[in-house]
C-alpha cells in the first residue's frame, strides 16, 4: 500500500471532507454567490453607473471591475485561512490526525477545497451574476447605455484604459495595465499562501490571528527600513541620503523595469511555494494538544 | 504487538512529565485494562500510542512501525475512541458510507449487529443525539472496523446498564488472537471480567503489568469479619464490621480479583505490591 | 483455611455452573456445550477466562473437544461430577459441622434419625 499517495484514498478523503463540513461549504458558496449578486447587479444601481447613457462599451466593464478585485482578494484571505477547519478543536484533531489518509493526500485536500476551489467558485459565480446583471440592469438603467455581458479579459484591467487595446484592427496589449494585473495577482498568491501557513499554524481564528500578523509583520519590517534609515543617515550625514537619491532617480541603470517586475515575480513565486512547504511540515508536526 | 520503549512524555518543558520512562509490550489476544486516577495520564498514553502526541524520548511501535509517523498503513490498524465524542453533523448512514472505505477490516454486518443490540437507527442525525448516544454510535462504528489495535477512553462512561452490557459482550465476541483491546476507565465495575490484562499507572510511573490470571494465582482477595486474617493481611481496606484484604495465595484457590482493592493496593504501597507478585510460584 | 466469604475465581465459578447444567441434564451426555466464545458473550466474560474453565473440565474428564466441532459432555461426566462432589461434602463440607455438632452435643443417633426424616418428607 502506497504510504504516501493513492489516487482512491485522495479522493474518498475529498468525498469524506466535503461531506463533515457540507453545512459549512455550502455557506460560502452561497455567501459568494450573494456578495457577487450585489456586486454585479446592486452596486451598479447604488453607484449610479447606468444613470447617464454612454453609448460604446458597457461602463460596468471598465469603471468599476476595481470592486470584483477587492472582493477577491477579501474571499482568497478568507478562504486561505479555513482551510484547517478540521483542526480548530482537540477533539476533531483527535479524529482528523489519527484518520487512515497520509498527510499528504489530507493536505493536497485542504490545498484543493480552499485553494484552487475559492477561484473555480468565485469565476462560476461572477459568470453567472453578469449574466443576471444583463437581464436585471435594464429596469434601472437610464435608456441608450449599452449593457452586454463581460468578456472575461476586462477582468484584467486596472483603472482608465483597457488591457488589450485594438489599434486599427490589431491588438495591442496595453503593457502597464497587464503588468498591475500580474502583480495583482502575485501579491495575492502570495497572500493566499501566506494565510494557508497561518492556517496551519492556528486553525482557530486563523483569519484575526493571521491578520494581526500581517500588520505586524509590516510594522517590523517597516521599523527595521525606518531605523537602518535613519542609522545610515547618523552615520553618513546627508551625504549618503544624497547618494541614496541620487541612486535612486537613475536606478534604470542599474535595473531595468522588466527586470525589476520579473524579479518581482519570482520572489512572490518562491515565498508561496516557500509558504506551503513550511504548511506541510508544520502540519505534520501537528498535535492533539496546541502548545502555543 | 504494541511496543512502547522508554517512552516520555511532558506537557509544557519544565514540569513534571506525564509519562515518564515507560517501557509496555502489549502482546495480541489481550484485552488491557488501564487504570489510573484522574489526571495520572491515561488518555495522554492513549494519545500517544495513536501518534497525536509526539514522545519527548522514546518511541512506540505498533508492528514495527513507529505511531507517530501516522503512515495510513498503520493507522488502518488503530481505532482510538476518545473520551468526549464529536461526530459531524449527517446522518448516520453517510456517515458510515464515508469513513468506513477507509477501514479495510470494516464489516458492515458487525455494524448493523451492534446497532440492533443498541437500538440506534440508520437515519438518525448525529449531531442531534445526546452524549450516551454518541458515544454507542461511536463504539459501535470502532468495533465494527474491526481494527487490530482498538483503545477506548473511558468507553462505559455515558452508557446505560443495557449499553454497558452490549459492550461487554462487543468485546467478548470480538477478541481474538490477533486482536489488541486498550480500555482506559475508573469505572472498573464495568469492565473487570472482561480483562485479562491490568495496567496500573500513577505518578507518571507505570504501578502494575500482568495479566489477571497471574494476579490471581499469587493473590487471593475476600471480604472478612475475620480478625486473624484482616491482620495478617498484605494489604486491607477496613469497613464497617470487616475489611476487604488481599493475602498471598498459598493453597492455590485461585479466588475474584477485587480490581478497586488492587488499584488502591497498587496506588499507596506500589512496591509491596511489586514484591507479592513477583513470589516465584513453582507452577510458573 | 476456609473463607467465611467464598469469592472463587470467575472461571471456577463457571466450570462449576457447567457442571450444575450437566448433572440437572441441560447438557446432555455426548452433546455440546456452547462454544468458548459464545459462552464468553453470554456471561460477559473474557474468552480465556472461559478457556481456563473448559481446559479444567476437560483436564476433569468431564467434557472433550472434537478439534473444529467444539465441545462435548463426556459419556461418564455426571457420575464424575456425583463423585467428586461427594468426595467434596465429606472431606470439606461437613467436618466443620460435625465440629459444631459436637460441641452441641449432637449424637450420631441423633443425626442418623435426622436424616431419615429428611429422605421420607422427600419421597413423598
Amino acid at each position: 500500500m502506497n504510504d504516501i499517495f493513492s489516487s482512491t484514498r485522495f479522493l474518498n478523503y475529498v468525498k469524506l471532507h466535503i461531506g463533515e463540513n457540507r453545512k459549512k461549504l455550502l455557506q460560502w458558496v452561497l455567501a459568494i454567490a450573494g456578495l457577487m449578486i450585489f456586486v454585479a447587479v446592486i452596486y451598479p444601481l447604488i453607484k449610479g453607473t447606468y444613470t447617464f447613457p454612454e453609448p460604446g462599451e458597457d461602463p460596468m466593464w471598465l469603471k468599476e471591475m476595481s470592486m470584483f478585485w477587492a472582493f477577491l482578494f477579501f474571499l482568497v484571505m478568507s478562504t486561505a485561512a479555513s482551510s484547517f477547519i478540521a483542526y480548530d478543536s482537540k477533539l476533531k484533531r483527535i479524529t482528523a490526525l489519527s484518520f487512515p489518509a497520509s498527510t499528504f493526500e489530507k493536505f493536497l485536500t485542504y490545498l484543493l477545497i480552499y485553494g484552487i476551489g475559492t477561484y473555480v467558485i468565485y469565476f462560476i459565480a461572477m459568470i453567472c451574476a453578469d449574466y443576471l446583471r444583463v437581464c436585471i440592469a435594464p429596469i434601472y438603467a437610464a435608456p441608450g447605455c449599452t449593457i452586454e455581458p463581460m468578456p472575461l479579459k476586462y477582468f484584467f484591467s486596472f483603472g482608465e484604459g483597457l488591457t488589450f487595446v485594438t489599434e486599427d484592427g490589431s491588438a495591442v496589449i496595453n503593457k502597464n495595465k497587464l503588468v498591475a494585473c500580474m502583480a495583482a495577482f502575485s501579491g495575492l498568491i502570495t497572500l493566499q499562501a501566506f494565510f494557508f501557513l497561518m492556517a496551519s499554524i492556528w486553525p482557530k481564528a486563523t483569519f484575526r490571528k493571521g491578520f494581526l500578523s500581517l500588520i505586524g509583520i509590516s510594522i517590523g519590517f517597516n521599523t527595521i527600513l525606518f531605523i537602518s534609515f535613519n542609522l545610515a543617515l547618523k552615520i553618513y550625514g546627508n551625504v549618503w541620503m544624497f547618494r541614496f537619491g541620487n541612486m535612486f532617480r537613475h536606478l534604470d541603470q542599474y535595473i531595468t523595469f522588466e527586470g525589476f517586475i520579473t524579479s518581482g515575480y519570482i520572489i512572490a513565486i518562491v515565498l508561496s511555494i516557500g509558504m506551503y512547504v513550511l504548511a506541510y511540515y508544520r502540519f505534520k508536526e501537528m498535535e492533539s494538544i496546541e502548545r502555543w | 504487538m504494541l511496543k512502547i520503549k522508554n517512552c516520555s512524555f511532558s506537557y509544557r518543558r519544565k514540569g513534571n512529565p506525564t509519562i515518564d520512562d515507560f517501557s509496555l509490550t502489549l502482546e495480541e489476544g489481550g484485552v488491557y485494562g488501564l487504570l489510573g486516577s484522574n489526571g495520572a495520564g491515561k488518555s495522554t498514553l492513549l494519545q500517544l500510542i495513536t501518534g497525536l502526541l509526539t514522545p519527548i524520548s522514546g518511541e512506540i511501535l505498533f508492528d514495527g512501525e513507529n505511531t507517530r509517523k501516522r503512515l495510513p498503513s498503520t493507522m488502518k490498524d488503530i481505532f482510538l475512541v476518545p473520551e468526549e465524542i464529536e461526530l459531524p453533523a449527517m446522518k448516520l448512514d453517510s456517515f458510515i458510507k464515508y469513513n468506513s472505505v477507509f477501514y479495510p477490516n470494516f464489516s458492515m454486518e458487525d455494524m448493523n449487529r451492534h446497532l440492533e443490540l443498541l437500538e440506534l437507527q440508520r437515519d438518525i442525525r448525529l449531531d442531534k443525539l445526546s452524549m450516551g448516544q454518541k458515544k454507542k454510535v461511536a463504539l459501535a462504528f470502532a468495533m465494527a472496523c474491526n481494527t487490530k489495535l482498538l483503545l477506548m477512553d473511558e468507553p462505559t462512561n455515558g452508557l446505560d446498564i443495557p449499553a454497558k452490557s452490549a459492550f461487554r459482550k462487543f468485546i467478548a465476541q470480538s477478541m481474538t488472537d490477533d486482536r489488541i483491546f486498550v480500555i482506559s476507565t475508573h469505572q472498573v465495575r464495568d469492565v473487570s471480567q472482561i480483562l485479562d490484562h491490568v495496567l496500573i499507572m500513577n505518578n507518571s510511573k507505570v504501578l502494575l503489568d500482568s495479566t489477571v490470571a497471574n494476579i490471581q494465582s499469587k493473590l487471593k482477595f475476600a471480604d472478612t469479619i475475620n480478625r486473624e486474617l484482616i491482620d495478617n493481611a498484605i494489604y486491607a481496606i477496613k469497613g464497617v464490621g470487616g475489611a476487604s484484604v488481599i493475602l498471598p495465595n498459598d493453597n492455590d484457590e485461585d479466588s475474584e480479583l477485587n480490581l478497586e482493592l488492587l488499584f488502591d493496593f497498587a496506588i499507596n504501597e506500589p512496591e509491596k505490591l511489586k514484591q507479592a507478585l513477583s513470589i516465584n510460584n513453582p507452577e510458573n | 483455611m476456609t473463607f467465611e466469604e467464598n469469592n472463587k475465581a470467575i472461571y471456577l465459578q463457571i466450570a462449576d455452573r457447567i457442571a450444575d447444567e450437566i448433572m440437572s441434564g441441560r447438557y446432555d451426555t455426548e452433546s455440546r456445550i456452547p462454544s468458548v466464545r459464545e459462552f464468553a458473550a453470554s456471561v460477559e466474560v473474557n474468552v480465556n477466562t472461559v478457556m481456563r474453565s473448559y481446559e479444567r473440565l476437560t483436564n476433569k474428564g468431564l467434557i472433550y473437544q472434537k478439534r473444529g466441532i467444539g465441545f462435548f459432555v463426556a459419556p461418564d461426566a455426571k457420575e464424575k461430577i456425583m463423585a467428586e462432589r461427594g468426595e467434596e461434602l465429606m472431606t470439606k463440607q461437613l467436618p466443620p459441622l460435625f465440629k459444631t455438632m459436637k460441641v452441641m452435643g449432637i449424637t450420631p443417633d441423633q443425626l442418623k434419625k435426622s436424616y431419615e426424616d429428611f429422605l421420607r418428607k422427600y419421597e413423598v
